[in-house]
């Protein structure tokens, strides 16, 4: 599982979810998660991240938001040599086995499908560290 | 066939409604954690008061324009908001609001998984929410559906409403 000082960014559109997922991982015991309410900024606060050398270790992102998706952000983050690696799970109501399907093949790290409980979070969280660490 | 003649014939398809219903039980179940009382849905008529805060959603599938929504009183949606994370809230917020849409989304996300399977073709969505007091008003082609549920024994509603758009997709 990820380490307990792990970075998180929670990426969504509606402060609901992101209260939700902050209130699962302040429950497992992490304490540095930022926020960000669409793509765009999310990108920014990563690249940012990177720039003053304490990068985020863990993205948790809706897909449906209304400026950058988070398939965009996730294309996006893969892009960049920079940030290629960083274990990204993308948090959504579209469970069509098409959309899991494009997620893979932009290289999420794993896809849970709201509604969600903690466990099933966890559960994602801790496939996400270990396909990670031996990839690195 | 238009869009009427499609959404009655929907609407004759129990599965269509079952999805809705299941959906609206799955999303309050786990991101609430909110028990729905199941199997007593019940259809309204024509003309029926039906909330204070709404999430409205543009549905297509196919060439089929639809309008989902989802309202609730401020009774209930304050109460499943101090269930869910234990702030009471005397009125609809911009935080109440808020959770409207995403409960909107996540049920609309349950249901088109659901009847995507069946054959539907059904988009991502963006939900709206308004608040205000509601009264819908079909046409001979929406039906509204009320869900009852229960938190601390108190009984409150659910109405889910979907109505076929007067348009249809236009295809090339």
């Amino acid at each position: 599982m990820f380490p307990a000082n792990t970075k998180f960014l929670v990426v969504d559109d509606y402060s609901t979810m992101r209260k939700i997922v902050k209130k699962i991982l302040v429950d497992l015991g992490y304490s540095r998660i930022e926020e960000a309410e669409d793509g765009k900024p999310a990108l920014e606060k990563i690249n940012a991240a990177v720039a003053a050398n304490d990068p985020f270790q863990c993205l948790i992102s809706d897909w449906n938001m209304p400026g950058m998706s988070g398939l965009e952000l996730l294309r996006a983050v893969r892009a960049n040599p920079a940030t290629k690696t960083l274990p990204v799970i993308l948090a959504t109501a579209e469970g069509d086995q098409a959309n899991v399907i494009e997620a893979a093949k932009a290289g999420v790290s794993d896809y849970v499908v709201k509604p969600f409980t903690p466990l099933t979070m966890a559960e994602k969280m801790k496939k996400a560290f270990i396909r990670h660490s031996k990839a690195a | 066939m238009g869009a009427a003649e499609k959404i009655t014939q929907a609407f004759l398809d129990k599965e269509f409604v079952n999805a809705f219903i299941q959906s609206v039980i799955n999303t309050h179940r786990i991101t609430a954690n909110i028990q729905i009382n199941s199997g007593k849905a019940s259809i309204l008529p024509k003309s029926e008061k039906n909330g204070e805060v709404t999430g409205f959603l543009g549905i297509v599938s196919n060439n089929s324009r639809w309008v989902l929504s989802i309202s609730y009183a401020k009774e209930s949606i304050t109460e499943i908001y101090g269930t869910m994370f234990s702030e009471k809230k005397e009125s609809i917020d911009n935080d109440v609001a808020d959770l409207v849409g995403e409960i909107t989304n996540q049920i609309y996300g349950g249901a088109k998984s659901m009847l995507n399977q069946r054959g539907y073709a059904f988009e991502m969505a963006m939900p709206t929410v308004i608040t205000g007091d509601f009264r819908t008003h079909h046409h001979g082609s929406g039906v509204t559906l009320n869900v009852p549920f229960c938190i601390s024994n108190k009984a409150y509603n659910i109405w889910i409403d979907i109505t076929a758009s007067s348009d249809e997709k236009k295809t090339n």
